[in-house]
């Protein structure tokens, strides 16, 4: 048998598993995640430049599918999508610079801008439909279309949650590459994962000491501080004899059918020492 | 109208089976066909072989409780079909590059010549969905039933593609373990 054959014979699964998986999946409570959802909603709304092709500084044109997800943009090999939360600013941040126009989004000659002491951003200016802003209730702020600066993030950061500890640099087992550009090797994330698995709920396991709550450095960055992180403060546990790891604080609900009401689940997400390519 | 109601009209050959199915299912069937073949129009011809087979097969098959998977079933086969047939379609690529997915699901592809009983072997399956989290079956089920790209199922399910590739590469492995233990070399 084939691949084509086993894709074909896929198609005979129980009717449940087809209706379970066309369900629209429960949304998660964390709130950035709200908002990541609501910021995808609103790219759709604003039709931003995800379905579009994007000529860069190399001069490569690159086209994308329109069912493969948001646009990118490519410069000197690394391609760069939009922010997952939708960074967008009337100011231009400071320290980027002019380095050329690009087509996106239907829209011609989009000013892009660099800044060599931040290579993992890229600003392009172009039309939005919100502030950037979030509400009480963790959705972007809908706006009249207007143009701004919109934040493209080095995928190799994109999505990344990254906690530096001490001058080392631990990557959420949740969000490591093992392709394309690999944050780890197979061996060494599954050697992981089989010890700890990716998360864990309940007490903090023995040897595991709490060593202090992360500073946030701000999402899409690069946390440099001596305990920092990308994605808020959580406190951290570390166990000097397993370097390797580190556990962060995290809570997350469930609803499932066996449980009448939402359940809250206390637990950490397992880190993994990784070699940051932005250290 | 329920479902049952459907099913009867198809057992009494009446012809407004069709109609009261496209009512009720045909824009769920469309957007299925859609997301494979890539083209709205590739994809009503896709829902019209549908109603047709359906027709053909109702009876015997009795789907009451079941209609919309059935009917879904029978417009992916025809919508992969249709991509390896049409190969201008641009999203016959698609079909390729989730075949060859699939293909490291499969203990022995290099064997052309095995073929296997479709029922035993779609029971084998459906005991390995159910020995899955619900979370990672949908997601397995989203890529290699409805064919959903990567990213589609990151937005979907507000995980990284990170994630949803890990869980995709990890699923296919165990899948191979499990045919294997089963007894099966394809």
């Amino acid at each position: 048998m084939r691949g084509n054959e086993f894709l074909e014979k896929f198609g005979l699964i129980a009717p449940e598993y087809i209706e379970e998986a066309e369900a629209k999946p429960k949304s998660r409570k964390k709130p950035w995640i709200k908002w990541l959802a609501a910021a995808a909603a609103v790219c759709f709304i604003a039709g931003l430049a995800f379905s579009m092709d994007f000529y860069f500084h190399d001069g490569t044109p690159h086209s994308s599918d329109p069912a493969e997800g948001p646009s990118d943009l490519l410069m000197n090999g690394i391609h760069y999508y939009i922010s997952p939360y939708l960074s967008v600013s009337d100011e231009l941040p400071e320290g980027f610079v002019h380095a050329g126009e690009t087509a996106v989004g239907g829209f011609e000659n989009c000013p892009y801008y660099i800044n060599p002491g931040i290579p993992e951003w890229v600003y392009v200016y172009h039309e939005v439909r919100t502030n950037g802003k979030i509400d009480s209730s963790g959705t972007l702020i809908p706006t009249e279309p207007h143009n701004a600066y919109v934040r493209y993030v080095d995928e190799r950061l994109r999505g990344k949650g990254i906690v530096c500890f001490d001058g080392n640099y631990y990557i959420s087992m949740w969000s490591a590459s093992l392709y394309d550009y690999p944050d780890v090797s197979l061996e060494y994330y599954e050697k992981i994962e089989s010890d700890y698995g990716i998360r864990i709920e309940g007490e903090v396991p023995e040897g595991f000491e709490y060593v202090g709550t992360t500073e946030f450095s701000g999402y899409d960055t690069v946390p440099r501080k001596k305990l920092s992180s990308n994605e808020g403060k959580f406190e951290v546990y570390a166990n000097p004899a397993e370097p390797e790891v580190i556990l962060v604080s995290t809570f997350w609900h469930t609803h499932t059918a066996e449980e009448k009401t939402e359940t809250r689940h206390d637990g950490f997400n397992i880190y993994i020492k990784y070699d940051c390519p932005f250290a | 109208m329920e479902d049952e109601k459907i099913v009867e009209l198809y057992f009494q050959r009446d012809e407004s089976a069709i109609e009261k199915t496209a009512e009720k299912f045909g824009k769920r069937l469309r957007f299925v066909s859609n997301k494979i073949v890539g083209d709205i129009e590739t994809a009503e011809e896709c829902e019209n072989d549908t109603y047709l087979e359906a027709w053909n097969i109702i009876p015997p098959n009795e789907p009451k409780t079941y209609l919309y998977a059935f009917l879904a079933r029978i417009i992916r086969s025809i919508s992969i079909d249709c991509c390896r047939k049409k190969s201008a379609l641009k999203r016959s690529a698609l079909i390729c590059e989730l075949s060859a997915e699939m293909e490291e699901c499969i203990p022995s592809p290099e064997d052309m010549n095995c073929r296997i009983d479709d029922v035993v072997f779609a029971e084998s399956i459906n005991r390995f969905l159910g020995s899955l989290d619900a979370e990672k079956r949908r997601i397995f089920v989203r890529r290699y039933w409805y064919l959903d790209s990567v990213a589609e199922i990151s937005k979907a399910f507000s995980v990284s593609e990170s994630k949803v590739k890990t869980v995709l590469f990890r699923t296919r492995n165990k899948l191979r373990e499990f045919l294997e233990k089963e007894g099966y070399t394809l």
